[in-house]
């Protein structure tokens, strides 16, 4: 009993990993129709970030952890916002007037060239890189089963994060405008809102949330490498899939269901550890093929 | 356009011209010129270890070139195998097609290896591991020109039953391995050889490398009655620092084992304070006073030599020596010489089996001491002042 308690706990902080990335996806897809498949490399950056900043802090001496932890959020937050605009502009922007497979494209390129980048750069850059523990590191004994409280705030920071992501969408007028852009950029236009401004604020938005999600993934796997990016930002798109790409609850539902069966084929599937990603894709191809539009998702006539 | 075009005819002429002036006055000068291989992964998730290989097999060049008593200059071919088997039979293939070169010091992974003794064996030339421990790269085909300077995984579990089992008494054992061919093998040697020290087998789980979350089978293992004291992991350093910091995580409190894969500071670096206690046969000691590690320093290297560099840089030494007495023309003879040839080096004596597996490689046991892997005759464990987790 336990045992299967644990296995639940893993399978929803890892479901909460691949949520984080996968909201992502749908905010992109979902406010500018477009998939970023550098979304996950973005992730990365930010662990990296919060790796560096740490490292910073350690020269400066005795400074409060609560107060490293909140400078780390609050840098990262800037640093990969910047950076995320700074995308936007030299890799997206580009390409408003093309067909979406150029874009696809650019961002793959882009991915490749940020894990490069942290690969070649980075002192040992290929190297697994520790992530400082920035989270309390508390225990507790429930019987025999040990609760972890920085897996806790992982949890539950994720939940506010996304929590925060569909108000904003859905409850603010840059939410709207947004999404009013995705239904008929020319209209929109039209209606006053200024659709160059409004991209470069999503690709603000979602560069943070990657930015902040790199910082929980690593704290949650505790080492992070240079190609973190691609699984996770595979895994996230993944799972925003079999959600229904463009839905909110269908991210979730989606990471949820793919960070279940890794889990629980691993515990409870002889021999299956190997195969766990093997069982998370079968079940991604068979939403490809008899539900396209994902759990959630309405029937688009064009997808991905 | 016109004059454009005759400009160019006749740059080309002159830097023909000067090319056939000048090439016969270098070369006439220099010693012959003989080229000696070093493949490995240098880019990729082993790419610590490849480049610490590299540039311990390039200290032993520039040793030779600058000690130069031989009639030969000698030149190292660089090529990258990026732990994938295709792309190193890529790089095997050019290398054996250079007629230049006289032999070659290979890989790190062993399904790469694997794949390329055929190259060398149909090429004839020379192929020694620095690295690569499957026993079928040695044993299965047993082709005069493979050889092996690293001690192979057969040897390297007996060595780790003696101690944990034998000299330890330890007796549950939980086994994780990973599914490529290096864990595949680990896990076909550690069986045998812990089953035969005497000790049981309660659990097998295999992962595929790059997995990241190991609590599901962390917990699974937890929950096994009577609990298993040893946890050993047949794999490499990346996951086998991932499991242990999760085992710590769980408050799982078991001795974890396992072998060379596990012998590279980037284990304790990574795992940190979870590494503790930590009980791996390592690869051959190098101590930091050691004339190999002044002269790495000195060299300027940017990488650290990692535990594979000696071994490249000793591979390199002895195919220098076997040239030293056949020459590099004759590659038939020169695998042989390989083959016969009893060598002294920072590895100790290097003889070679009938199936051209070393018969030493200097293995050593360690533990991880404060983020360190300690010899395990210098360790606070060793004289009781701390006590081995498991029991």
């Amino acid at each position: 009993m336990t045992q299967f308690i644990e296995q639940i706990i893993f399978a929803l902080m890892l479901s909460s990993t691949y949520a984080l990335i996968s909201v992502g996806f749908t905010l992109f897809f979902g406010a500018i129709n477009i998939v970023h498949f550098s979304h996950g490399d973005v992730a990365m950056l930010g662990a990296f970030s919060g790796i560096i900043i740490y490292g910073l802090f350690r020269f400066m001496g005795s400074v409060p952890s609560w107060l490293i932890t909140m400078v780390i959020f609050l840098l990262t937050f800037i640093i990969i916002g910047f950076l995320g605009t700074f995308f936007e502009r030299t890799v997206i922007k580009p390409f408003r007037k093309s067909p979406l497979l150029m874009v696809l494209v650019a961002t793959i390129a882009l991915g490749i060239v940020i894990r490069e980048s942290v690969r070649l750069f980075y002192p040992q850059g290929s190297n697994p890189q520790v992530f400082p523990k920035i989270l309390p590191q508390v225990n507790y004994e429930i019987g025999r089963l040990l609760m972890r409280f920085d897996h806790l705030l992982i949890f539950l920071i994720s939940f506010f994060l996304i929590s925060f992501m569909f108000l904003f969408i859905n409850r603010t007028k840059t939410g709207l405008a947004i999404r009013a852009i995705s239904q008929d950029i020319e209209a929109a236009n039209l209606m006053g809102i200024n659709s160059d401004i409004i991209i470069a604020i999503t690709f603000l938005i979602g560069s943070i949330l990657a930015g902040l999600a790199g910082i929980l993934i690593g704290s949650y796997q505790t080492v992070v490498r240079f190609d973190i990016g691609l699984m996770g930002g595979i895994k996230g798109f993944s799972a925003a899939v079999v959600g229904g790409l463009g839905n909110f609850y269908g991210a979730i539902v989606g990471s949820l269901i793919l960070g279940f069966t890794e889990s629980l084929s691993s515990a409870y599937i002889p021999g299956g550890a190997p195969y766990k990603d093997v069982f998370a894709f079968i079940i991604v191809i068979f939403f490809l093929v008899f539900k396209p539009s994902g759990i959630l998702g309405r029937a688009a006539p064009i997808k991905i | 356009m016109k004059t454009y075009k005759i400009l160019f005819i006749v740059s080309l002429l002159i830097s023909f011209g000067l090319l056939v002036i000048v090439s016969p006055t270098i070369f006439a000068a220099e010693k012959k010129l003989v080229k000696i291989g070093f493949i490995g992964p240098l880019t990729g998730p082993n790419a610590a270890v490849g480049l610490g290989a590299r540039n311990g097999a390039d200290l032993a060049i520039r040793q030779a070139n600058e000690r130069g008593d031989l009639p030969y200059k000698f030149e190292l071919v660089v090529l990258d195998d990026a732990s994938d088997p295709t792309t190193g039979v890529a790089v095997a293939t050019k290398l054996c097609t250079d007629p230049m070169v006289a032999a070659a010091t290979t890989h790190f992974n062993s399904p790469v290896g694997l794949a390329t003794i055929h190259v060398f064996h149909r090429y004839g030339v020379p192929q020694m591991f620095w690295g690569g421990i499957h026993p079928d790269i040695t044993n299965k085909y047993n082709y005069l020109e493979v050889t092996r300077i690293c001690p192979n995984t057969l040897v390297e579990h007996a060595n780790l039953a003696k101690f944990v089992v034998e000299k330890l008494e330890y007796k549950n054992w939980s086994i994780i391995y990973d599914m490529t061919s290096y864990g595949k093998s680990c896990l076909g040697a550690v069986k045998p050889a812990v089953t035969k020290a005497g000790a049981g087998i309660l659990s097998e789980d295999g992962i595929a490398v790059g997995t990241v979350d190991f609590r599901p089978i962390l917990s699974k293992i937890k929950a096994i009655k009577p609990s298993p004291q040893v946890i050993y992991f047949g794999g490499v350093v990346t996951e086998a620092s991932l499991i242990k910091i999760q085992m710590s995580e769980l408050g799982m409190k078991n001795l974890y084992t396992g072998v060379t894969g596990l012998d590279s500071e980037t284990f304790n670096d990574t795992a940190k304070e979870a590494a503790e206690g930590t009980i791996i046969i390592g690869k051959a000691h190098i101590g930091e006073s050691s004339p190999f590690v002044k002269a790495y320093k000195a060299a300027g290297y940017k990488e650290y030599y990692e535990a594979t560099g000696p071994y490249a840089y000793e591979a390199v030494n002895l195919i220098i020596e076997a040239i030293k007495k056949s020459g590099p023309e004759d590659k038939k003879k020169l695998a042989k010489t390989i083959r016969e040839m009893k060598y002294r080096g920072i590895l100790g004596v290097t003889e070679f089996d009938e199936f051209g597996q070393t018969l030493s490689g200097g293995l050593t046991v360690k533990v991880s001491q404060d983020k360190k892997w300690v010899l395990w005759e210098d360790s606070e464990y060793a004289k009781g002042k701390r006590s081995i987790p498991g029991k």
